[in-house]
């Protein structure tokens, strides 16, 4: 059965192609686990993160112990534990993402349902959207959930969690996972195969982070939200370049996806 | 006014020179089945997929419904409904789920949705499966729920692409039965290259052979005009066979003779001045015979005739 709320969604709206679309890719990330993998994961790092900071230097102190080297290590402070949650879900949690939305539309080419669903009265513009707005939804509710876990054992083991700065990071790991969600998307519409788009995928995500050493021009690289976070937690100065990065990858992508179906033949 | 209208349709794919669609020329009257037929490779999906909106065509037009058709069309897909070859739905959804769901992307009512998925799933004799996942339905079940999803919109002209090509003998009974009971609600296009299925339900027919169209009359004129009926006869030995050889090859029996053990496919060239010298000829010649049977024309014999 599905959760009460999606039924009752399904009797209020009036009934349009777009309306039926999300609420279908809603069901089918619902159905078929995506939501809940990722949700899983994204938790599982989120708690993770501030433990692992919290217990790192225990961890080092018994292992520098076997060996008989005496290694110290400062206090770790809610700094650490936000530092590491940074890097988990800019790096493994972005990843994941990539590999559970790489065949969202070329999967759809591959098996068929496209010709089904793109033979009815539907935009083909409409079935990209849709798909984008129903996974930047299921993003968006994960980081919220994930911000929470996080918020809440750093905030248990350090005593001490600057909320709105945390808040602020959260939002900027988001914007920086819709990018790397946007460019996921659009290899998946223009690829003919889940394989291909995969690869296309990983290859986009590791250049714009290698764009972030091309000086000036890198500093336009979406994947610069990610130090942008630090700034953020240090309260220096933020730059707005990343900002426009990802806003013209997340605009060219959404273009290219619909050109690409535009003109695809079955 | 005519359902489907072609033009000089012709479609090359890319990295192939000879044209898969050669200018086709075709006029498809209203609420008729129609069956378009031809062998492996001959076009039939090529066309399917322009008339679906599927596919853009390198030159010439198509229109249904007097519209015209290209992939941007959205107004257009109202009219239409598209069984694929290979029925693929979302594995995820109950068959009710899939009728609602196409049933919303056509802007239906929830009450309309409701009664009109209901008459379809009695239609197509999913009813006591209408809860559970397509994912577990059989071949014959998929390409019934493949027609009905295909009938939700109330479609002007259904587009069936080979749907019995897959299935057992039980599951094309059940779907051609399923097709039959659609003539009269809307056009239904039907593409097939088994003879016997279109025989069985089709009003007119389409022959296509490497692009081209070769043939389009009605089921039973092309019948009459093409195919010759044929007789068998049994002889009692093979002396008679042997006296009926002797006697046709001095008398000059017009057509064609197949022998075979002790008997002989016999193809008269003017099957109603033949139909009664036959028995004459045998008499007159005092051959013993255990069987005479003249049979109707098929559908095969006018296709081996018209493709090779």
């Amino acid at each position: 059965m599905l959760p009460w709320k999606i039924y009752l969604l399904s009797l209020s709206v009036k009934k349009t192609p777009m309306k039926a679309l999300l609420l279908k890719e809603l069901q089918e990330n619902l159905k078929t686990g995506r939501f809940w993998i990722l949700l899983i994961i994204f938790s599982f790092f989120a708690i993770m993160s501030p433990l692992t900071a919290r217990y790192m230097p225990e961890i080092f102190a018994s292992m520098s112990k076997q060996q008989g080297i005496e290694i110290k290590i400062p206090d770790p402070t809610w700094l650490d534990a936000i530092s590491q949650y940074v890097k988990n879900i800019s790096q493994l949690c972005t990843f994941v993402v990539i590999l559970i939305y790489v065949g969202i539309v070329v999967k759809e080419k591959e098996n068929g349902t496209a010709v089904f669903l793109l033979v009815k009265p539907v935009k083909r513009s409409s079935f990209i959207i849709s798909k984008f707005i129903i996974a930047m939804m299921i993003l968006f509710l994960i980081f919220t959930v994930s911000f929470s876990l996080s918020g809440f054992y750093t905030y248990l083991f350090f005593d001490s969690l600057p909320l709105i700065k945390f808040t602020v990071v959260n939002l900027l790991l988001l914007l920086n996972t819709v990018v790397v969600l946007s460019i996921t998307i659009m290899f998946s519409a223009i690829s003919k195969t889940q394989v291909v788009a995969a690869i296309f995928s990983f290859i986009a995500w590791l250049f714009l982070g290698l764009m972030v050493q091309f000086g000036d021009f890198g500093k336009f690289s979406p994947s610069s939200l990610i130090s942008e976070t630090l700034n953020i937690v240090k309260s220096e100065v933020v730059s707005i370049k990343p900002f426009i990065g990802a806003a013209f990858v997340i605009v060219l992508s959404g273009i290219i996806s619909i050109f690409a179906l535009k003109n695809w033949e079955a | 006014m005519t359902a489907i209208q072609t033009e000089n349709l012709t479609k090359i794919y890319r990295k192939e020179r000879h044209p898969s669609l050669d200018h086709l020329t075709l006029e498809i009257k209203r609420n008729i089945v129609f069956g378009f037929l031809g062998p492996n490779g001959a076009g039939k999906t090529t066309t399917i997929k322009i008339l679906t909106s599927l596919m853009n065509a390198t030159k010439g037009s198509a229109f249904i419904e007097g519209k015209l058709i290209n992939t941007k069309q959205i107004e257009l897909r109202k009219l239409i409904g598209y069984l694929p070859q290979e029925p693929k739905m979302y594995g995820w959804m109950t068959g009710k789920e899939v009728l609602k769901f196409v049933g919303r992307l056509y802007q239906m009512s929830t009450n309309e949705i409701n009664i009109r998925a209901d008459l379809l799933l009695k239609m197509s004799g999913l009813n006591d499966v209408k809860d559970k996942r397509i994912s577990t339905y059989s071949g014959g079940m998929l390409q019934r729920m493949g027609i009905a999803q295909a009938m939700m919109g109330k479609p002007k002209v259904l587009f069936l692409d080979e749907p019995t090509s897959s299935l057992d003998p039980i599951g094309r009974k059940e779907v051609l039965e399923f097709i039959g009971s659609l003539s009269g609600e809307c056009t239904v296009f039907m593409s097939t290259h088994i003879l016997s299925d279109v025989e069985r339900i089709c009003d007119e027919i389409g022959i296509i052979n490497k692009g081209k169209l070769v043939i389009h009359d009605q089921t039973d004129k092309l019948k009459k005009k093409y195919a010759s009926g044929k007789a068998i006869i049994d002889f009692s030995s093979e002396n008679d066979m042997k006296k009926f050889r002797d006697a046709v090859k001095s008398e000059i029996l017009p057509g064609n003779f197949v022998y075979e053990n002790k008997s002989v496919n016999y193809s008269p060239l003017d099957i109603k001045k033949e139909k009664h010298q036959l028995l004459y000829f045998i008499s007159e010649h005092q051959i013993e015979i255990n069987r005479l049977e003249w049979l109707d024309a098929t559908l095969e014999d006018i296709f081996i005739k018209l493709v090779g």
